[in-house]
């Protein structure tokens, strides 16, 4: 133990240092009153500064919130007052209402003085509207149009949106527009398309938008947030593991299980060297957890029954535990490396 | 900056802050740092252990060895024994998937145990045994992960238990005193990291465990088709509970958003809770507000997201509620709508105004 001795007795603020994350200034903290005499008054001052929301966090969250939800809770009350009338309505007014919801938002979007946070929502906001309005104008007419009509038109008309808007929950709409228009078009239209093949090409997709998200910083300004990479980690990888999985119990293997195999292994291998890269553990985590996953099926295929989900049970608990050794040893290197 | 660094400034910064001598173990502090589990190690954990116990429990019923009294309850022994000397022994993460795994492991056995011993054992006996279980465990637990599966399953079994017996009136009851607890734990979270160890040591995988057990018990109030539902005189009691944790909440949030008028404070409180009044009719939205408010206010990124996540399901249940009409609902939703961005734009004037100033 060793008494630290207060050089002042003012409760000022100390003189700002480099500053931490908030977890790890959280688990600092934690360990700190555990070892340490800290009093309540001192502690709940620390949280405030080092780990708690501060006054310009709560104001950007609830200029937000009370935006998203005003301009939500209004469109949602205007499409349920719809919503109550809809048979009475004449299709003219059906189309003619979402079209001048979408005509205003539209130009509100691109009033010059506007706050670029506030565009950016209301830009998605007609970007959804644009899919209502292809969906009301199937209903109405019944064009006998496949779905995945109604997606790729609404993925083509909001393609320059996207490319503007510099928003990642508009890019994320869009990458879901996409892959949800090829799974409707390989059911709907192209049957003799093997499902190892469309999940191939959904997998290549994801990847290649991993690496758009990733590489954005090199063409651009904008930097992606972490949690849109990684969502589009978690459906690379997922894709990834539904198509081998695929390739080993519902379908014969073809040259496309190949060519999975090997564009899985190059992008895992990407994955960890980008994990290794930046510090992050999400990337290294992931990719073991598609391995075991991928491993367990193999067992199981291989032995099956009792033998089987006996060594599946031991490979779960005995490479889950690996796996968290591993993530902790590196999580520990990259902590003390400056 | 390492972490060496960071713990030196901490120590450092405390001590200034402090007005008695701080006496700080630094030695201690950075050999206790050597297990700093992130959500993902935590999520594999968890995951590792419920994915293990299964595979395990599918191949031990299909060896045939579950079928005698006497070797069931012999393993469920097993397995509880295990989890909870492993809990005790180990103080490393790495070891975590197996003691849920046994954990869980022992709940089944135990079920299984009582089913064959007994034929005719009801659902709500068995569920009995599990709650029991669960919470002796969670009373000796010392691991983080095992705090907070035992508290599911209590909650877990406890909400089946009131939806099997049609004791729904409790729930509101219920469900209230988990909001009290999970405000309290955040808003006082400094002086009950101070108190003592064992609250410490409890905390993180309480308010874990307190954020999932109320969105699961508001999911199943929100549930109203399939389901008992409590008594009408009970159902104030949540959103009246509801409403004053996010009084609570907001009371905090006025000195560090500088506003210290009491007629301001009264007329924002007032103006939110007439926001939140339709909330009424359907708690799950108060209660994911009260989750996703908490959850930011003290950057607990799980609990935000959870929040964020329940407030969106339960607006999109909201439509599909048959209790009140689409127009009394679109009303409701214009009427919030229109209030918000007015206090959007009030807000904003405001923000300006400081600026200028």
């Amino acid at each position: 133990m060793s008494a630290y001795y207060p050089t002042s007795t003012s409760t000022s603020t100390p003189a700002p240092t480099p500053t931490p994350s908030a977890a790890e200034s959280y688990d600092d903290l934690y360990l700190l009153a555990r070892h340490s005499n800290l009093s309540a008054r001192v502690a709940e001052h620390l949280l405030q500064q080092k780990v708690y929301s501060s006054r310009a966090a709560w104001q950007q969250f609830l200029r937000l919130l009370l935006l998203t939800l005003g301009v939500g809770f209004t469109a949602a009350g205007i499409l349920f007052f719809f919503a109550y009338n809809w048979a009475a309505l004449h299709p003219f007014a059906k189309l003619g209402l979402i079209e001048a919801l979408l005509i205003a938002t539209t130009l509100f979007a691109v009033y010059p003085g506007i706050d670029k946070t506030l565009r950016r929502f209301v830009l998605t906001a007609a970007a959804v509207l644009v899919g209502i309005l292809f969906a009301v104008y199937g209903q109405i007419y019944q064009t006998g149009a496949n779905a995945y009509d109604l997606f790729l038109a609404w993925t083509a008309c909001i393609t320059i949106w996207v490319v503007a808007a510099r928003f990642a929950p508009l890019w994320l709409l869009y990458l879901l527009l996409i892959d949800v228009t090829l799974i409707l078009y390989s059911v709907q239209v192209a049957w003799q398309w093997s499902g190892l093949f469309t999940t191939t090409m959904l997998f290549l997709l994801q990847w290649l938008a991993l690496a758009l998200v990733l590489y954005l910083p090199y063409f651009s300004k904008e930097r992606a947030p972490a949690w849109l990479s990684q969502t589009v980690a978690l459906a690379t990888a997922g894709f990834a593991t539904a198509g081998v999985l695929m390739g080993m119990f519902l379908e014969p293997a073809d040259a496309w299980l190949i060519t999975l195999l090997v564009a899985t292994l190059l992008c895992y291998a990407w994955l960890l060297y980008l994990g290794w890269q930046r510090k992050t553990i999400f990337y290294p985590a992931l990719t073991g957890l598609s391995l075991l996953i991928l491993l367990c099926a193999l067992i199981q295929r291989s032995l099956g029954d009792t033998d089987g989900i006996l060594l599946t049970a031991i490979v779960i608990i005995a490479g889950t535990t690996a796996l968290i050794k591993s993530l902790l040893h590196l999580q520990k290197k990259w902590a003390h490396e400056p | 900056m390492n972490r060496k660094e960071r713990i030196k400034a901490l120590i450092a910064d405390a001590a200034l802050l402090e007005q008695q001598p701080f006496v700080a173990d630094e030695a201690a502090l950075l050999r206790a740092g050597r297990e700093p589990a992130s959500l993902a190690i935590r999520i594999l954990t968890v995951a590792g252990g419920i994915f293990g116990s299964i595979a395990f429990a599918v191949a031990l019923f299909i060896s045939g060895i579950t079928e005698s009294a006497g070797s069931l309850w012999a393993l469920c022994l097993l397995s509880l024994g295990g989890a909870i000397w492993l809990n005790f022994r180990s103080g490393q993460i790495i070891y975590d998937t197996f003691t849920i795994c046994l954990f869980l492991l022992g709940l089944v056995f135990l079920s299984a145990a009582l089913t064959v011993t007994n034929d005719a054992i009801s659902e709500r006996s068995l569920l009995h045994g599990v709650a029991l279980t669960s919470a002796l465990v969670w009373m000796l637990a010392r691991r983080p992960v095992l705090i907070f599966t035992a508290f599911l399953i209590i909650n877990a079994s406890l909400f089946t238990l009131m939806a099997l017996q049609e004791n729904m009136f409790l729930l509101p009851w219920h469900l209230s005193i988990l909001s009290v607890l999970l405000t309290f734990i955040c808003l006082s979270e400094a002086r009950l990291i101070v108190t003592s160890r064992l609250l410490l040591r409890w905390l993180r995988p309480l308010r874990a465990g307190l954020v999932f057990s109320l969105t699961g018990g508001l999911l199943l109030y929100a549930y109203r088709g399939w389901i008992y539902m409590p008594a009408p005189a009970f159902v104030p009691v949540l959103f009246l509970t509801l409403m004053t944790c996010i009084c609570w909440v907001l009371f905090g949030l006025f000195p560090i958003l500088n506003i210290h008028k009491p007629r301001q404070r009264l007329l924002l409180t007032s103006l939110f809770l007439l926001l939140l009044s339709p909330a009424y009719l359907y708690p799950a939205l108060a209660g994911a507000f009260l989750i996703l408010l908490l959850g930011f206010r003290n950057n607990y990124r799980l609990g935000f997201a959870v929040g964020v996540l329940f407030f969106i399901y339960a607006l999109s249940r909201f439509y599909y509620d048959l209790h009140t009409t689409l127009l009394v609902k679109s009303l409701f939703l214009m009427g919030s709508g229109v209030l918000f961005l007015i206090l959007y734009v009030s807000t904003q004037k405001k923000l300006r105004d400081e600026k200028t100033v």
